[in-house]
């Protein structure tokens, strides 16, 4: 079944670019059923009185009359939801219908030619237990957005217009809030473990994505593309319509008309440039390092392939070749940078991770899908080797198709199906695995992934194994000396040969089991960065009070508080979870979640 | 008298501590100096506080109190004197504050009455934190008379932060008004860390450091917001002059309703709401360091980490002999091990006996046993944290009872080794 329904793309209250159409429209079609709310089986609207808290109903469903393939939404007095405009634009039944749009439309960019394997060549669930994801369209007056996994929902709040007193501003309008936090939630399904990780730079990491899932919606919107590139004769790197995430959103919080956070930058971790430098310890400052990175990235694949369409005849004989071949070259440049960005996230190792895991998943699923086309491999390197993420290139490197005996005996299908063979796997390879002599491991469910590539499309298994590493926790007064956190190995395997295609792991360097002493001191480099970045970030969590361990979580009745982390003492040594809540809990309460 | 003494009385859930120590007149005699600092709850049952009040009067022996110091805008540190005077001291209005005669008065910053006109980014963030307790109070006043019950500890946060509550002198601000007019107005202050003490209290050896709170408050409330206040209050019908009541929230068609009761258990997390207001009232506390004849006694009054870290930052911490262990010995309020470790430091900088008291009360379960009235509070790996960094760790509430004291007492070093 088909419905039509509207989606806001720049809220009239806060919208700066003109000549953008304020909605646009929207065919969700790969849905079950469709109910009010809007409800389907994977998202449903639930909106909530802002002054009363009790249930306010959802836009009405229509189904499509007999003979006609569309649906429709209408609101209390029968109108079509999408026909809205002007002062409709703020009624609940619009901003349920639009929200709603845009969370189903950000599920639909990442799974986008699924069938064809375009980008994770997988269908991904929920980092919760459960099929339906709850969207509160007007979760309360602050300003805040937020993904809440416990209670599966995106909240989305409002706050008083600064320019216009007496007018509210929605967060449930904004396209690229609601973006970065469906992003958040989608992430979570495919990285599960970033939400207990206590590795400032796997926090990081989420943010980044969700900022650049965020971009990714822009850049799909085609009036929104066409009229920025209109305006710039083709250019993206000098405009900030693409580049800040929630732009409305910075203006209305007087931030000099700068968006919420700017992902055309030059943030690094070099000490010896203070003017970009970022603090390691704050997630949402990090981030700005990976996602400006992931930026320069598009925009050097857009001028590539500009210059490269431009040469074509068509383009060559239109009367401005450069602005014709940008918007194609743009789109094309979003697909590419989407499915780098979101099957690297696919290949990274069980636990907490670094940037520079994250850069050489990034490297592992270039390599195997483009292996004659290396360019945005060379421009991710260039990119975290300028911004201090890695200390030199080799730092990227990934051991890709190494012979190794036993996978090439290996039924990958029965490796994918059946807990015991994956078990016996990987006990049998623990120093291809690297892990560690004496520990018990965890394999994760196989995922088994269909993906287009250069040449043709191919199949993947891609295989996780996980385990705690302990190591020491100085921060006192009280707490456990010793933490642990997840950490493991990714192999990924041709689904047919068995072969390896890319190993990656985050586990601790052990020197037996690396052949390179180059290799081998990289990594404890690493390795000690991170875990001294971890130290001041737990200490930092601690010392605020957020960070409690056990019953010092839960408030009266034993009901856990939302505000803090919660750290238990498994076999002597700390593991926190919920984490990620960090990510809304101790940020200033006029940024996004 | 050679020597300075800390009389801390036991008054149930709260704060009372009368310091009296002797200063040499410029004839060359000694005179009695008293500083009352807070006089908390009447939790401790009637009379306690009565009893609590007339030592105090007693140990003035009718001479005037010094100074007066109100930590923060809580019952527990605020309620015994307006009670007392409403209760007992009944001959005339103020007959009490006529007793007292207290010559100065330092209150926290925040209670000055044109504080949040002239903060308006604390004003801000007040008027936020007052928005959601209202929310709160009438969701709790319509849960009561509902099948749905809450836990007990929720009661004292309530009631503790009772901004509006009713009948008088249970209403917070009912009880600083009246002492905001203990002293004259021109010897009352409204003290901050940047507040300078010289020439705001009547001694002449005994110094007074303030470390805390801010002058702007703003900082103390904290970044994190809970899920909305949307707790579901039906109103009544037009006309009726029932309470609102307890919404039922049911999960629309097509919603995974395990998911729908989680959301709206998230949503009515009016506890965290109510933990916060606290907390923030707590981070206004004054910080008072007392320093006499080599001595040096801290009162924090009820201080939270966010308030401990903002005294590391501007450097005012330093070593004591006396500890207060701030809000009756809760996990936050004691600070993290580095910034303790300035204050009440493993190896003690000098060789004098150092000590701290302890009061808090306690609730008896259904079950029998015994609980903090306060959620969390007191903390027993904080107590024993304290203890282990002290010659002796006065504990109120297991060494007496309602009514009674522990004094704790520091030796003139001079005097004694001169004799």
């Amino acid at each position: 079944m088909k419905v039509r329904i509207p989606r806001m793309i720049q809220d009239p209250r806060t919208a700066r670019l003109e000549g953008i159409k304020l909605t646009e429209g929207f065919d969700p079609a790969r849905e079950d059923f469709f109910l009010d709310g809007p409800i389907t089986k994977r998202v449903a609207v639930v909106d909530f009185s802002p002054t009363t808290g009790g249930l306010v109903p959802g836009a009405r469903f229509r189904p499509p009359p007999r003979g006609r393939k569309r649906g429709w939404y209408v609101n209390a007095e029968g109108d079509d939801v999408y026909k809205a405009k002007g002062a409709d634009l703020y009624t609940p039944a619009f901003m349920q219908v639009s929200v709603f749009a845009t969370v189903l439309g950000t599920l639909y960019m990442v799974e986008e030619g699924e069938e064809e394997g375009d980008t994770l060549g997988r269908v991904p669930t929920w980092g919760f237990d459960g099929a339906q994801l709850l969207v509160v369209p007007r979760a309360g007056q602050q300003r805040n957005a937020y993904y809440h996994r416990d209670s599966h929902s995106l909240q989305f709040f409002s706050f008083p217009s600064l320019r216009d007193p007496g007018k509210e501003i929605f967060t449930c309008l904004s396209r690229d809030i609601v973006a970065h936090e469906t992003g958040h939630a989608i992430i979570d399904g495919i990285v599960p473990d970033l939400y207990n990780a206590i590795t400032p730079q796997s926090l990081a990491i989420h943010e980044a994505i969700a900022d650049l899932t965020a971009l990714l919606m822009s850049l799909g919107s085609r009036s929104l593309r066409l009229a920025v590139l209109k305006k710039t004769r083709g250019e993206i790197i000098d405009t900030t319509a693409f580049s800040s995430i929630a732009e409305e959103f910075g203006h209305e919080l007087e931030r000099g008309g700068h968006g919420l956070r700017n992902l055309r930058n030059e943030k690094g971790l070099d000490t010896g440039d203070p003017e970009n430098l970022v603090s390691r310890y704050s997630p949402h400052d990090l981030s700005l390092v990976l996602s400006g990175a992931l930026y320069g990235v598009l925009t050097r694949i857009h001028e590539d392939l500009k210059d490269e369409y431009s040469k074509t005849t068509d383009y060559a004989q239109s009367p401005d070749k450069a602005y014709s071949a940008s918007g194609r070259a743009l789109w094309v440049a979003a697909q590419r940078l989407k499915r780098v960005v979101y099957r690297a996230l696919d290949y990274l190792p069980p636990g907490d991770i670094s940037y520079a895991d994250y850069g050489r998943a990034i490297m592992a699923v270039d390599e195997v899908a483009y292996p004659d086309d290396p360019k945005i491999r060379e421009w991710v390197r260039e990119q975290f080797v300028r911004r201090h993420i890695v200390p030199e290139e080799a730092a990227l490197d990934v051991q890709m198709e190494f012979r190794h005996k036993e996978p090439e005996r290996l039924d990958v299908g029965e490796l994918h199906g059946s807990d015991w063979a994956a078990y016996q796997f990987a006990n049998a390879q623990r120093d291809l695995l690297q892990i560690p002599e004496d520990i018990s491991f965890q394999v994760r469910p196989r995922l088994r992934v269909r993906k287009r590539y250069q040449y043709g499309r191919g199949e993947e298994c891609i295989f996780k194994v996980a385990w705690d590493h302990v190591e020491e926790n100085p921060v006192g007064l009280g707490y456990p000396e010793m933490r642990r956190f997840t950490v493991g190995t990714t192999l990924v395997l041709d689904w047919e040969t068995g072969r390896i295609l890319a190993r990656l792991t985050n586990a601790p360097p052990e020197r037996r089991l690396i052949t390179f002493d180059r290799d081998y001191h990289l990594r404890k480099d690493e390795y000690e960065e991170q875990r001294d970045d971890r130290d001041v970030f737990v200490g930092g969590l601690v010392a605020s009070g957020i960070l409690r361990l056990g019953e010092y979580a839960s408030g009266p009745g034993g009901r856990p508080l939302e505000s803090v982390i919660r750290a238990d003492v498994v076999e002597g040594a700390m593991k926190a979870r919920a984490t990620a809540k960090t990510l809304h809990i101790v940020v200033e309460e006029e940024s996004d979640g | 008298m050679d020597r300075l003494r800390v009389r801390a009385y036991n008054v149930g859930f709260g704060d009372a501590f009368l310091v009296s120590f002797p200063e040499q007149t410029p004839g060359g005699g000694a005179e009695m100096r008293h500083i009352l600092i807070d006089v908390g709850s009447v939790s401790g049952g009637s009379g306690a506080y009565g009893t609590v009040v007339a030592n105090v009067l007693e140990e003035l022996d009718g001479q005037p109190l010094d100074l007066y110091v109100m930590t923060h805008e809580h019952l527990d540190h605020v309620q015994g004197l307006l009670h007392a005077e409403k209760k007992t001291y009944t001959a005339q209005e103020d007959e009490l504050c006529q007793k007292l005669g207290t010559r100065y008065a330092w209150l926290s910053a925040s209670a000055e009455k044109s504080y949040y006109d002239n903060h308006p980014d604390a004003k801000k963030k007040h008027m936020a934190f007052l928005k959601d307790y209202k929310a709160i109070h009438r969701y709790l006043t319509a849960l009561r008379s509902s099948p749905e019950a809450f836990p007990p500890e929720v009661e004292a946060l309530w009631r503790n932060n009772a901004l509006w509550m009713n009948p008088s002198p249970r209403k917070t601000d009912d009880c600083v008004g009246y002492l905001r007019d203990l002293a004259e107005a021109e010897n009352t202050f409204y003290v901050h860390r940047e507040f300078d003490p010289q020439g705001h209290h009547p001694f002449r050896e005994a110094t007074i450091e303030i470390w805390a709170p801010e002058e702007n408050t703003a900082d103390y409330y904290g970044t994190f917001k809970p899920m909305a206040m949307a707790m579901g209050l039906t109103p009544p019908p037009e006309g009726s002059r029932k309470r609102p009541s307890v919404t039922e929230l049911l999960p629309p068609a097509g919603v995974d309703a395990g998911a729908f009761y989680n959301l709206i258990e998230a949503r009515r997390g009016y506890v965290e709401n109510l933990l916060a207001i606290d907390k923030a009232a707590n981070e206004t506390s004054i910080v008072l360091c007392l320093e006499w004849r080599g001595w040096r006694l801290l009162f924090p009054g009820d201080a939270e980490e966010r308030s401990w870290m903002t005294m590391q930052r501007e450097g005012v911490l330093k070593p004591v002999h006396f500890l207060k262990v701030g809000h009756h010995g809760s996990h936050n309020a004691t600070p993290c091990a580095e910034i303790l470790e300035e204050v009440f430091p493993q190896d003690r900088p000098d060789g004098r006996p150092r000590s701290a008291v302890v009061s808090y009360g306690m609730r008896t379960k259904d079950d029998g046993t015994l609980a903090g009235v306060y959620p969390g509070v007191p903390d027993p790996a904080t107590i024993a944290i304290i203890e282990q960094r002290c010659d002796r760790l006065y504990d109120l509430y297991r060494e007496k009872q309602p009514g009674e004291y522990i004094d704790i007492e520091f030796q003139d070093r001079a005097a004694h080794d001169s004799l």
